[in-house]
């Protein structure tokens, strides 16, 4: 496979097929079959959405993405804000890894809501009081911000001279895309404060808005480690330990900030006890704050933190507790007061395959555009060589 | 939050007085056009009866439950609909506006604005609206204290039917005294009107001989209301943003200087070395 992982401006297109590429084109296709008869039977027919659970796995699935795609926000912040250029590699991946989740966020929400035909009312009768509403607005604004972001890249390659024309405001919309997601990942912590007396106490507090924020932030770097070495190794190119060791260590910082936090936060409204209550909703909270802090912490600060495979589990495991953590405050917190309303739930065939489908429509986007446009430093084949250094490899330093 | 509520109106239910007739559930069925149909499975489903639940076709139903009081299994008929919030959760957490209060003080629900998200469904600490999900374009369904009938004067469909003055309408300050005389003259009556604190109080007041959790109302709520807890949160929404953006654009700036500072020093260094 040796090839230039992207070409130089005037380099063909390339649409590359492989059998898992075909495979996961097949289960899109099956998926959006079923997508389109949601559409003409309802949501009741293909769902197991009801009264009692009115949200479910595409909610759940959506507070993920939006808290993995942080990681767009949380490289651009380290490399745009605090100048740590070394990061360089991995924040321009990670602006196109974030906006394709944000895209998928909203193709999943057009399966999920009941009124898509809709989608344009908060515009002309806002909620303003809602934090749904702020969810919304942030994630529209953010998305455009991305577009010009990603324009300015996709002009490296096509028009070089329009790219140097957007130089005089991309510094604005540096500052404003690293400052517009505080509001979506926080109001995603505040949703839930609406429901104060259903959601168990472990979880329901004051605080949630700040935990999301910050958890949606160090995740960022766990997404980026395993994205970096996922996508190197797959492309064959070399990896930079010393560079993912130093991104890691953010993250490490930051979930111990988070665990004392959380700590505090339980300590101070009474609820240690319930976390060691070998109760259901305890054993996961624990699971969660050891897959979110404890081990990669630890991880990070054993030997083994510094090799590739250690960089890899760090990331994976952080993640696993990312994802946790949103589905105990979708599921697991809300698990006790559904069943004493007598309602249960357990996602339908349809939305586990509609929402996979479009996972791998995700998954298709990310390898083809990184396949044409210039994301990755280096070229592919180049493992046993040193980086190719940014001139050399067309990059331009001073963008995401 | 504006609130346009000028003549609050109320609904006070005595439980103790409530013989389970469902007379309440059939006017409500009338008045709003509603069929007696299970939505799902089409069957025939009466409102009032053991296990009933609301559902996108039943605003209002009469449970009929067994509970323990001093000892004894008794039979109890609780009425469930929408509370009507004084400070609705269900109009707070909307984000498409579907939600306002009329002037009595009924929360109605707009469905052409409605965008389906469901968090109203969510949001409602008494778990009321309901949704049309055997519909291709669904709507949220719930009582809407017979809007059109208190902007009349008149009371709503179901208490106007209530043969033993187990639901007695009036104006909220009104029902609230009058509840509290009913208690304060009757030993039988737990010291507690359901509704005058909850969530910061609602239209349809409660009062009771049997514990209201074993009758199924939510007894852990707040006396915040529910708008006021989320505020908690979203009045930092601007700040966040200015105070955001001002750091990220001093941090950026400093960190720039001080690259550009030691990049300087590097070449003063390398010079240096030449020398």
């Amino acid at each position: 496979m040796k090839e230039w992982v992207f070409k130089s401006p005037s380099g063909r297109w390339n649409l590359r097929l492989t059998p898992i590429r075909l495979g996961m084109i097949a289960f899109l296709a099956f998926s959006l079959v079923l997508i389109l008869a949601r559409y003409y039977a309802g949501l009741g027919y293909w769902s197991n959405l009801n009264d009692y659970m009115p949200w479910g796995a595409w909610i759940g699935a959506d507070m993920n993405v939006i808290a993995l795609a942080g990681a767009g926000f949380s490289t651009a912040i380290i490399t745009h804000i605090f100048h740590a250029e070394k990061y360089d590699p991995v924040s321009r991946r990670c602006l196109l890894l974030s906006f394709i989740g944000y895209v998928l966020v909203l193709l999943i929400l057009i399966v999920e809501i009941g009124r898509w035909d809709n989608f344009w009312t908060p515009f002309v009768s806002p909620g303003v009081h809602s934090p749904m509403f702020e969810v919304y607005m942030c994630i529209v604004a953010y998305l455009v911000l991305q577009v010009i972001e990603l324009i300015e890249v996709g002009a490296e390659k096509v028009a070089p001279k329009f790219k140097k024309k957007m130089q005089p405001i991309m510094q604005i919309v540096f500052i404003a895309a690293c400052t517009v997601p505080l509001g979506h990942q926080a109001s995603l912590g505040s949703l839930y404060l609406a429901m104060p007396a259903k959601l168990d106490p472990i979880w329901a507090t004051q605080m949630m808005p700040w935990l999301f924020v910050l958890s949606a932030f160090f995740v960022g770097p766990c997404v980026a480690t395993v994205e970096y070495i996922w996508t190197n190794s797959r492309y064959n190119m070399k990896i930079d330990t010393e560079m993912l060791y130093g991104l890691t260590r953010i993250s490490a910082v930051l979930m111990a900030v988070y665990f004392v936090l959380k700590t505090a936060d339980l300590v101070m409204r009474g609820q240690l006890g319930n976390v060691f209550a070998f109760s259901l909703e305890g054993n996961m909270f624990i699971l969660e704050m050891l897959l979110l802090c404890v081990v990669p912490i630890i991880i990070h600060v054993i030997p083994f933190g510094r090799t590739q495979g250690g960089l890899l589990t760090f990331g994976l495991v952080g993640m696993a507790g990312l994802i946790l953590t949103r589905l105990n405050v979708v599921f697991t917190g809300m698990s006790a007061h559904i069943g004493s309303l007598g309602g249960s739930y357990f996602p339908s065939f349809m939305e586990i395959v509609s929402t996979v489908g479009l996972f791998f429509l995700a998954f298709l986007a990310y390898m083809w555009v990184t396949e044409n446009f210039p994301f990755f430093f280096g070229v592919a084949g180049d493992a046993d060589k040193e980086v190719v250094n940014e001139s050399e490899s067309g990059f331009n330093q001073a963008v995401l | 939050m504006a609130n346009a509520v000028v003549n609050q109106k109320s609904v006070l239910v005595d439980l103790t007085k409530c013989v389970g007739c469902g007379s309440c559930t059939v006017a409500c069925k009338l008045w709003n056009n509603q069929s007696f149909q299970n939505p799902q499975t089409n069957e025939f489903e009466n409102a009032h009866g053991v296990g009933v639940q609301l559902d996108s076709n039943t605003w209002t139903t009469v449970e009929h439950k067994q509970v323990n009081k001093d000892g004894q299994e008794v039979w109890r008929f609780v009425k469930r609909q929408c509370m009507h919030c004084l400070e609705p959760a269900c109009s707070s957490v909307c984000f498409a506006h579907a939600f306002h209060q009329t002037e009595q003080g009924a929360v109605q629900y707009d469905p052409s604005v409605c965008v389906g998200c469901r968090y109203c469904m969510i949001a409602c600490p008494f778990d009321i609206p309901k949704y049309e999900w055997e519909k291709v374009l669904p709507s949220v369904m719930k009582c809407q204290f017979c809007s059109s009938k208190l902007a009349e004067g008149e009371a709503p469909a179901c208490a106007s039917v209530c043969p033993t003055d187990a639901l007695m309408f009036g104006n909220r300050d009104e029902m609230l005294a009058k509840a509290h005389e009913i208690i304060a003259n009757d030993s039988r009556y737990l010291n507690h009107v359901y509704g005058e604190k909850e969530v910061g109080g609602t239209s349809w007041l409660y009062i009771s001989d049997v514990d209201f959790g074993e009758l199924g109302f939510p007894t852990n709520l707040p006396e915040k209301s529910i708008p006021d807890n989320v505020h908690g949160f979203t009045r930092f929404t601007i700040p966040i943003f200015a105070v955001g953006a001002a750091a990220w654009t001093g941090v950026s700036l400093y960190a720039k200087r001080r690259h550009a500072v030691a990049h300087e020093g590097h070449h003063a260094e390398d010079h240096k070395s030449e020398e």
